[in-house]
């Protein structure tokens, strides 16, 4: 680049010194030497430039094959000092230009636009020339010094919003100094992307097999334990009342089948237990507690505060919207059973691959069937049973079924 | 130094971004499956407010030459 600007200043200085002169320029050593001055320091600078630069990249050949610190320091240095002289070479050229449309016009010379247009163009062609193995040169320095640290991550989406936004902001400012609408436009539609670009990744990223995975494991444990323990009750999601703390979402599977159910105050006594003996069973958080949670969260409501028919007004929107957890959920209520059928949900796979029985996880349900139990148990603030949880033949589509336990009834039974 | 933009150029350029905003909204998949993730109640929103604007100009037209003629 710096080599190209070389040509076109040699192409500047051949209008200055030839064609001026068939526009009344009259030569003169006062101008003459000023301009000599600036050109030789000029031309010095640029070719100092290029020679600096040509070292750094032979420094960092050497830095990449032997890995020497000497090496990098010396193509930061040699890249710097190059950026420099550059910089400083730009500012010579305005001193000659300074010369050119100013003091010439005091030794005789005519404007006129034939010569005028050459030269601004020669002179619009080395600059931006220069400006852009510049602008290479400050993006190399910046690679080779995060390329040395030892844990390096660019970030694509940062690394072009940054070029995005700033390049706007610079096209902008220009804009308004020059006066050019196009300038603007250019600017403002860069500032745009940039900004726009800014909004991609606004939430934390993970791949969905992670979450599988790692759930998988522990929900398989917590049936591994339930199973060994040979406890044969229903799976009861327990609404708040039984805990001391309302936000509490526990479930109870008794020893044996068709225990009734356990007053509030007897769980309250020992609700920080796993194995309780009055009436005996086991307590323990469902996999769908804290999801249950953020749904919450999401909504910016308590279950506790709603009722059934909140939960089937929203629950559609939080799972297609805002979580973006399923593809559409409906839900339907009927007496004391809720029915709710989950299209293309993102916990398909953990129903599917992993390689639990289906009876185990038609007791526990998955992490997204619990949660909804959790929901349930918290909006009716009575029991609720999860009698079925079906999927389809590719594992797309969940169809869950529940019980609202009736409390009375039960204590009764 | 003066912005080089009049309120008509503002106004095509607040349409242009408007309607780009809202089809990039609606082509966004229904659900998040997709490698690039952005939060598109957001960018419906930002639509939205673009659109707005937009409308202001025009308002801002209107009256214009209403209040000359």
């Amino acid at each position: 680049m710096d080599a190209f600007s070389l040509l076109f200043f040699t192409r500047i200085d051949t209008i200055v010194h030839g064609d001026l002169y068939k526009y009344g320029l009259q030569f003169n050593y006062a101008w003459a030497g000023q301009y000599w001055t600036y050109s030789y320091l000029f031309i010095d600078s640029l070719t100092i430039a290029i020679i600096f630069i040509a070292i750094s990249i032979a420094s960092f050949s050497f830095y990449v094959r032997k890995h020497s610190t000497a090496s990098r320091v010396a193509c930061y240095v040699f890249l710097t000092v190059g950026t420099a002289l550059t910089f400083f070479s730009v500012y010579l050229f305005y001193n000659i230009d300074y010369i050119v449309h100013n003091d010439l016009y005091l030794y005789g010379l005519h404007f006129s636009i034939n010569w005028a247009t050459n030269y601004w163009t020669y002179a619009r062609l080395m600059l931006a020339l220069i400006g852009f193995g510049s602008a290479t040169t400050i993006t190399s320095i910046t690679l080779i010094s995060l390329g040395a640290r030892k844990l390096v991550r660019i970030n694509p989406a940062k690394l072009t919003y940054s070029t995005l936004i700033t390049t706007g902001a610079i096209a902008l400012f220009t804009s308004i100094i020059y006066t050019s609408p196009i300038l603007a436009f250019i600017g403002l539609g860069l500032l745009f992307w940039g900004i726009t670009f800014t909004y991609i990744r606004t939430e934390e990223y993970a791949k969905k097999i992670l979450l599988d995975t790692t759930a998988s494991s522990q929900q398989a444990t917590l049936n591994h334990i339930i199973q060994e323990l040979q406890y044969e009750g229903d799976v009861i999601y327990l609404p708040p009342k039984y805990f001391r703390n309302p936000e509490t979402n526990k479930v109870y599977i008794p020893e044996q089948k068709n225990t009734p159910l356990p007053r509030p105050e007897q769980i309250q006594k020992q609700e920080q237990d796993f194995l309780i003996e009055k009436p005996p069973g086991v307590l323990f958080t469902p996999p769908g507690a804290e999801l249950s949670k953020l749904f919450e969260r999401t909504l910016e409501t308590s279950f506790e505060n709603v009722d059934l028919r909140y939960l089937q007004q929203n629950l559609p929107k939080l799972f297609i919207e805002d979580l973006e957890i399923a593809q559409n959920l409906e839900m339907e209520t009927e007496a004391n059973k809720i029915r709710i059928q989950i299209e293309n949900s993102v916990y398909k796979a953990l129903n599917t691959e992993t390689e639990q029985p289906a009876t185990i996880y038609s007791r526990l349900g998955s992490p997204l069937s619990s949660a909804i139990a959790c929901a349930v148990a918290k909006a009716t603030g009575k029991p609720i049973i999860m009698e079925k949880e079906q999927n389809s033949n590719d594992g797309r589509d969940v169809t869950i079924e529940y019980r609202i336990l009736d409390e009375e009834a039960q204590a009764e039974s | 130094m003066m912005f080089p933009l009049n309120l008509w150029d503002a106004s095509l350029l607040l349409a242009t971004l408007a309607i780009i905003l809202l089809i990039t909204s609606e082509l966004l998949p229904h659900y998040g499956r997709v490698r690039i993730l952005i939060n598109k109640k957001r960018l419906r929103n930002t639509a939205a407010a673009v659109s707005i604007l937009f409308l202001i100009t025009v308002a801002i037209r209107i009256a214009d030459i209403i209040l000359n003629h």
